[in-house]
């Protein structure tokens, strides 16, 4: 044993003064009474007193030596081994996953999990350091080995849970690497463990514990969710999901489907204990925003009971109709509100390089213009395509019902006056067809297949071998889809890139959500960029209505709340689409029942905390202690003067 | 029951400004309690010519033939005398403890004693009775000087003059004193023992020596409240106020509690002896007002009747 101070050894000078006063002869108080005569009667076995006094005081001499004596020695800070003083090196796992959302009573889980975890750090002793670890989809380390129960407990009390799933596995690794220490290491793990036990060999200096909170068990939630548009249809899009009943019973749920808030569908599903139900509908949509699918089940774990998606609005399709008098065709093309339709006469036209697409209602020009260009009755000789005759009344006998051109289209019965009787390049497909005569004729110039070497590389070219007001097809429903379905099909875009769906927990930084952000155009019309220079996102509005600032460089925002994000720049237009979505949609979240042992699968068996003497204190603390008894010891005796 | 509480009341006049006043009230009160006994009234011990048949005695030669009972004579045929119980002024003898121990005590003794002592003697003067003021310490007053002897209610000047001159000083012997006192030629009457008796020996043999010699005896015990109940406390050198003599000791609660009772069985120990010798007898705190006491010994201690 030593001492950490040695020099405060040297206070030991001070017992000479203390012996010295003892020595000096004390003066007495000096009292005049009017007689002895009671005193003497009295004190007639004065002798005893006196040696009674005399043993008294050498007492209390004897007392303030030791008193000093255990001052210095505690002041001199005696050092003695770890293994006595029993100071723990400890790291504490604090689950901070979705599930310790659950409502347990009047609060969370993760309420009692902080609970235990701030009385782990009330408990810590002298000596004992301790090391602060949230597990969730990322284990962070919130606080490396200190001693600071201050420090402890104000981070504890800062942290929330996210809407994250638990990677414990990846926790667990951290031990792996902690400096080497003489003393064992006690993890501490205070969670539900409501997840597969983690494969994990700990090593022999390491020690468990496993603070399970949590007793809730039941819950129906929705495991997998996915919101996809279809490919060569930009309108439409499909939602898969998967709902999973953890309960003992079959459960009857309302499934609800709400786009930018209202409700637009719902059903009903049946849901048998213990099983998956996997969903799947279509919706339809023509202006995107945000959707979300609630399962209205009232458990204890409402996250997973909702999803949520963004759908990317529709870009506007320029398109320049030249014509003279086709209102059947441009009362078509206004039907579509993502249509930036422009009307010109003939002499008036525009290069077609401009638009979307150029319909051409009238005589053509010579040679096919270098856009997507869309010809009606006529068409430009240099397409190869040669007229040898007139069908009269041809009949619509086939067309291609799953090119995205004739996607809901009801041609049959179409009554034709007259249509042109052509032979076509092979590079052409027909799309509708009277027999073996096209009617319908699409020209794409795709990479590896026929088209033309020349500036057409990228031209998409539709014929209309009939005029369509020699029919009855403008009176018809399938008239504005079918112009409908070309012009978009023409623009090209394929919505799949604007379905964004990242994980929970997952970071971004301004410039990754720039990529998400919604621009507006001149006229009001609005669609997703990404093709222009990105103009940062500085503040985005979280899923719980807080808005974090991301001006500074390195900002980064965690997506680690269920729910929509939207940018927060003050523009009205944005307040429509979300940036992106986020949703849990974890069958391992989901499954909320406590485990009831220590949730980690070891080919040896894992030491286990337990209890034993320790000093807890240094050894000054207990001699100061026992000082301080010493001296109240000795006031003691000295004013209560025992002496009888 | 009035109390005086006095910080320190040793320089304080013995005799202020309303002292004549409390003693005329106190005459006024002892009027009303004794009711016509006054002036001669009172029966001495003392046989002598009076009008009221006292006893016989056989005739002694030299004795007043006049004084023969002749009627006893003729039936007994032997010589018997007459005696009458003689009617005289009562001697009142104030015997005043002047030793050091009187020096003591707030209120201070001394003035209590003193004023007692006044007070008394002033009842006496008032009824015509001879006071004779005999201070002591361990001896008496050799010379005359060294008492007062008056009669006459205007005395009550000389009185209070003789009393202002003592000084409280010196050593007790009350033993001796009283032996002294009881031996000399004093004739009998109420010997008023005014002191803190602090004699434990000699206090009872100097009441025995008073009632041996046929004296009245009255005891007034004065005591101060620093006595009853010492408010000491500590390490401490007690200094005897009679002598040279002191005591070192370690005063604690314990101890002060055996001081108490020691005190109390003192005090009860004099009192009950007066009690069985019919020894009148009054304890008095120097706290308390004097004329509360005078009027005590009155009433209670049937004091002058």
């Amino acid at each position: 044993m030593g001492f950490a101070h040695p020099i405060m050894l040297a206070f030991l000078g001070l017992f000479l003064p203390v012996i010295a006063l003892y020595l000096l002869k004390q003066r007495r108080r000096r009292v005049q009474v009017a007689t002895l005569l009671f005193w003497d009667k009295i004190l007639k076995d004065e002798q005893t007193v006196t040696s009674l006094s005399r043993l008294r005081k050498l007492l209390s001499l004897l007392l303030q030596l030791l008193f000093i004596a255990l001052l210095v020695f505690a002041l001199a800070r005696p050092l003695i081994s770890d293994s006595l003083t029993g100071a723990r090196r400890i790291v504490l796992f604090l689950d901070t996953s979705a599930s310790m959302l659950v409502r347990e009573g009047d609060g969370v889980r993760f309420d009692e999990a902080k609970s235990q975890a701030l009385n782990l750090v009330k408990g810590l002793a002298q000596g004992d350091t301790m090391m602060l670890v949230t597990v969730d989809q990322h284990p962070t380390v919130i606080r490396p080995f200190t001693n600071s129960k201050r420090e402890l407990e104000a981070a504890i009390e800062t942290l929330s849970p996210v809407h994250t799933e638990t990677d414990f596995a990846a926790a667990l690794e951290i031990l792996d690497h902690l400096p080497e220490s003489r003393q064992d290491t006690q993890v501490y793990l205070v969670t539900d463990g409501a997840f597969p036990p983690v494969p994990y060999t700990p090593g022999e200096d390491l020690q468990f514990a496993y603070l399970r909170v949590g007793e809730v068990e039941n819950n129906v939630g929705i495991t997998k969710f996915q919101a996809r548009p279809l490919p060569d249809s930009p309108r439409d899009f499909q939602v898969h999901l998967e709902v999973a009943n953890a309960t003992d019973q079959t459960v009857t749920a309302e499934l609800e489907f709400r786009l930018n808030g209202a409700l637009t569908d719902a059903w009903e599903l049946t849901l048998p204990p213990h099983e998956l139900v996997q969903h799947r509908f279509s919706q339809y949509s023509t202006t995107g925003g945000a959707i979300e699918v609630f399962l209205d089940s009232p458990d204890a774990f409402p996250i997973d009971n909702r999803a949520f998606g963004r759908l990317a609005p529709l870009p506007p399709v320029k398109v320049q109709l030249v014509m003279e008098g086709n209102l059947f065709l441009e009362s078509a093309l206004l039907t579509d509100q993502n249509v930036a339709l422009d009307v010109v006469d003939p002499a008036e036209a525009k290069p077609a390089e401009n638009y979307d697409v150029t319909i051409w209602a009238i005589a053509p020009p010579e040679e096919t213009p270098a856009g997507n260009s869309v010809f009606v009755h006529h068409w430009p000789p240099d397409l190869g395509i040669v007229a040898e005759g007139e069908l009269k009344s041809p009949l619509i006998t086939d067309w291609e019902r799953n090119h995205p051109i004739n996607r809901h289209l009801a041609l049959q019965n179409v009554s034709i006056r007259s249509a042109r009787k052509i032979t076509a390049p092979d590079s052409f497909l027909p799309l509708i067809r009277s027999f073996d005569n096209p009617l319908l004729l699409l020209q794409e110039s795709k990479p590896g297949a026929n088209a033309p070497a020349d500036a057409a590389e990228k031209r998409k070219v539709l014929i209309f071998a009939f005029d369509p007001l020699a029919t009855d097809l403008p009176l018809r429903v399938a008239f504005p889809i079918l112009i409908a379905n070309a012009v978009h099909y023409f623009q090209g875009r394929d919505r799949r890139d604007d379905w964004i769906n990242p994980t929970v927990g997952q970071s971004f930084s301004s410039l990754d959500l720039a990529a998400f952000r919604i621009q507006g155009d001149a006229n009001g019309s609005i669609y997703s960029e990404n093709s222009v220079v990105l103009e940062k996102v500085t503040k985005v509005l979280r899923p719980d209505h807080s808005e974090q600032d991301l001006s500074e460089p390195g900002d980064l925002l965690r997506a680690d709340r269920v729910g929509l994000y939207y940018q927060a720049d003050g523009k009205e237009t944005m307040e429509i689409y979300p940036l992106f979505a986020v949703n849990l949609a974890s069958a391992e979240e989901s499954k909320i029942l406590p485990s009831p042992t220590l949730p980690i699968q070891s080919e040896t068996p894992v030491r286990e905390i337990t209890g034993g003497f320790r000093l807890g204190y240094e050894p000054w603390f207990f001699v100061a202690l026992l000082a301080m008894f010493l001296s109240i010891a000795e006031w003691f005796l000295f004013h209560r003067r025992l002496i009888e | 029951m009035s109390t005086t509480h006095l910080a320190n009341d040793r320089e304080e006049p013995l005799f202020g400004d309303n002292f004549l006043d409390s003693l005329e009230y106190l005459h006024i009160v002892a009027r009303k309690i004794l009711s016509g006994q006054m002036k001669a009234e009172r029966r001495s011990r003392q046989k002598g010519i009076s009008v009221e048949f006292a006893d016989h005695r056989p005739y002694a030669p030299g004795d007043d033939f006049r004084f023969i009972d002749w009627n006893v004579f003729f039936r007994t045929e032997s010589l018997f005398l007459k005696l009458f119980e003689e009617e005289e002024d009562l001697h009142i003898y104030l015997l005043l403890d002047c030793s050091g121990s009187s020096d003591f005590g707030v209120p201070y003794k001394f003035h209590f004693l003193r004023r007692m002592a006044a007070a008394i003697g002033y009842l006496g003067l008032a009824g015509l009775d001879r006071v004779c003021v005999i201070p002591f310490t361990d001896s008496l007053p050799r010379a005359a000087s060294g008492r007062l002897q008056i009669r006459g209610k205007g005395k009550i000047f000389r009185l209070l003059h003789f009393l202002e001159g003592l000084k409280a000083e010196g050593a007790t012997d009350i033993g001796a004193c009283m032996k002294t006192f009881s031996n000399s030629k004093a004739k009998r009457g109420l010997a008023v023992l005014l002191s803190d008796l602090y004699d434990s020996v000699g206090a009872i043999a100097a009441l025995n020596t008073l009632r041996y010699q046929k004296f009245d005896a009255f005891v007034v015990h004065c005591i101060s409240p620093q006595e009853a109940d010492p408010a000491l406390l500590g390490d401490l050198r007690l200094l005897d106020s009679e002598s040279d003599r002191f005591r070192d000791l370690t005063l604690t609660e314990g101890l002060l509690k055996k001081y108490q009772k020691a005190f109390q069985d003192y005090c009860a120990e004099i009192e009950g002896f007066c009690r069985s010798k019919a020894i009148g007898y009054v304890r008095c705190r120097t706290d308390r007002a004097f004329q509360d006491v005078v009027i005590h010994m009155l009433r209670r201690e049937k004091f002058l009747q």
